[in-house]
């Protein structure tokens, strides 16, 4: 669940809303790892006196909303106190975990009624009920990855294949999977794979116009459509390596910059990298 | 028992190689797979994995000239034999990959109706691998969908823990693909309730149609819109879906 803006039939106690005039609702959630498993201590932050005792008279309470869209796991967890430790256990949860707080209804209420509410709502009562969302909190997330995996170099996210056709053919890019797959045709791979161990300014140049392509070609698919591919491991690595000149790989960023800038940043300079490559080569050439 | 997955690089292989190797799709033994590994990588490693959980021996039903009418009891067989495999092991597309290329690969080609005739690239892509972002392959997928499905309805606590699988029995796949496309049928409590109100609407002797049924998903997206699903519980749930359909039909 993610937390949209919207309106809603009732008053509702959110920042992004003036339902209420001076009253409070948020959270604050201390993250902490432990053994296979993530610690959550949620800290409820309420600042109504006729809502306060509403949860004292166990009429509403407190919830937790928690999602792990990539494990398709869901839940909730309830209190009736302001905090609340839930443990999430690595076996059900991957990459975006998202966390919404909620104020909700525990039963039916007739003649729902705050005094801090706006003048619109003056002498007005609502008939709620249960599960209603009564205050909306900031939505937190965090990401989870995989144990051991290792997201600290490009390469590490792709992997070249074979296409078995002589045919000549334009080199096969497929993103919707945890690595990156590049495919090309039989003599264009055996000779990437000749290259495959060879010196660092070889694997530059090959880096040059086989990786960096690839890079600008993801970055346009994530302009169209962002959401879908943020939960794979390439995803990840990538926004690892741009966390390194202080950017998000978010839907702003790869917006608002360039495909070609963006590509040129993770690999750290490609095309520098391959003319210094050239460079070496030449001069192993001359000496010969 | 023990299942296999695919290699990553096999999979990037073979799943980028479809075309060379439609017609061995059609064999009826997978032993071309490691053949053709071999060839391709010359360290002679097998393109599969032994996966590390031992699963208790099964075989899923093949029985029936329409094989998307076993849907239902397969659903039952996949997913108690392999309920121990982690979420996170289920949305891997290198087990359910190495698992229809493998363990069940006569079992993909019936189910998948492979033939001379139909055979084509697109079906193979889809039914294999993941051709997909990850949720919606998690449904596409024959064994993954089997897999998921038992997940998100399975119910321990019943005495018939695939009670709310009884509203699938027919129309298995677009019923499958028009619930799990909303998120809040991750949680297995909204999937229930859904189900079980359209099996008790039907008990009572009417049919919900497809315009019914979607009718039914819109109305509990609405609903989820002001207050949150999850905090119902399943009866509650399923109570508001009845009332909802008995009225709006009334006023029709």
């Amino acid at each position: 669940m993610d937390i949209k803006y919207k309106l809603y039939p009732h008053p509702v106690l959110w920042d992004k809303v003036d339902d209420y005039n001076n009253s409070y609702f948020d959270c604050d959630i201390e993250l902490k790892r432990d053994i296979k498993k993530f610690i959550l201590k949620v800290n409820f932050k309420l600042n109504n006196k006729e809502l306060e005792e509403m949860i004292e008279k166990n009429l509403i309470e407190f919830v937790l909303h928690i999602e792990s869209p990539m494990t398709s796991y869901r839940i909730l967890k309830k209190s009736l106190s302001r905090e609340l430790q839930v443990s999430l256990s690595d076996e059900n949860i991957l990459g975006r975990i998202s966390l919404c707080p909620f104020i909700v209804a525990k039963q039916e209420l007739k003649n729902f009624y705050n005094s801090d509410w706006n003048e619109d709502y003056k002498d007005t009562t609502f008939e709620i009920s249960k599960g209603t969302i009564l205050a909306i909190g900031t939505q937190q997330t965090f990401t989870v990855d995989k144990e051991n995996e290792d997201l600290s170099s490009i390469p590490s996210i792709f992997t070249i294949y074979k296409k078995e056709t002589t045919e000549e053919m334009p080199v096969e890019v497929e993103i919707n999977s945890d690595k990156v797959r590049i495919g090309m045709n039989i003599s264009d791979y055996d000779k990437y794979a000749l290259t495959k161990y060879s010196t660092e300014e070889i694997v530059n140049i090959v880096n040059s116009f086989l990786i960096y392509p690839a890079l600008i070609f993801i970055f346009e698919r994530l302009k169209e459509n962002f959401n879908e591919y943020s939960e794979y491991r390439w995803f990840k690595a990538m926004n690892v390596m741009l966390n390194k000149y202080s950017m998000k790989l978010d839907e702003d960023l790869v917006t608002s910059k360039s495909s070609l800038e963006l590509a040129q940043k993770i690999m750290s300079f490609p095309v520098s990298k391959a003319f210094l490559g050239i460079g070496s080569l030449e001069e192993v050439e001359e000496q010969k | 028992m023990k299942i296999h997955f695919m290699k990553e690089d096999a999979v990037a292989y073979f799943k980028g190689n479809i075309k060379s190797n439609i017609n061995l799709y059609l064999n009826d033994n997978y032993n071309w797979i490691e053949e053709k590994y071999r060839v391709y990588n010359k360290d002679r490693e097998s393109a599969f994995g032994e996966f590390k959980l031992e699963i208790p021996k099964f075989s899923l039903d093949m029985s029936n000239e329409k094989p998307e009418s076993t849907d239902y009891n397969n659903v039952k067989i996949f997913y108690c034999a392999l309920k121990n495999i982690s979420d996170i092991q289920a949305t891997d597309e290198r087990l359910w990959a190495g698992m229809a290329h493998s363990d069940l690969f006569q079992f993909m080609i019936y189910r998948c109706k492979l033939t001379k005739e139909n055979i084509n690239e697109k079906k193979i892509l889809t039914n294999f691998f993941f051709n997909y972002g990850k949720k919606r392959s998690l449904i596409v997928h024959p064994l993954a969908r089997l897999w998921w499905v038992g997940r998100l309805l399975y119910d321990e606590k019943k005495k018939d823990p695939f009670e709310a699988l009884e509203y699938l029995k027919n129309d298995f796949s677009t019923k499958v693909f028009s619930l799990f496309s909303s998120n809040f049928t991750n949680n297995p409590t909204i999937s229930r309730a859904i189900l079980k109100a359209l099996f008790e609407i039907e008990l009572s002797g009417i049919k919900v149609d497809r315009k019914g049924y979607l009718e039914l998903i819109r109305y509990v997206n609405l609903l989820g819109g002001v207050i949150i699903l999850d905090y119902l519980s399943e009866d509650e749930l399923k109570e508001k879906i009845i009332k909802h359909y008995y009225n709006i039909n009334k006023s029709n």
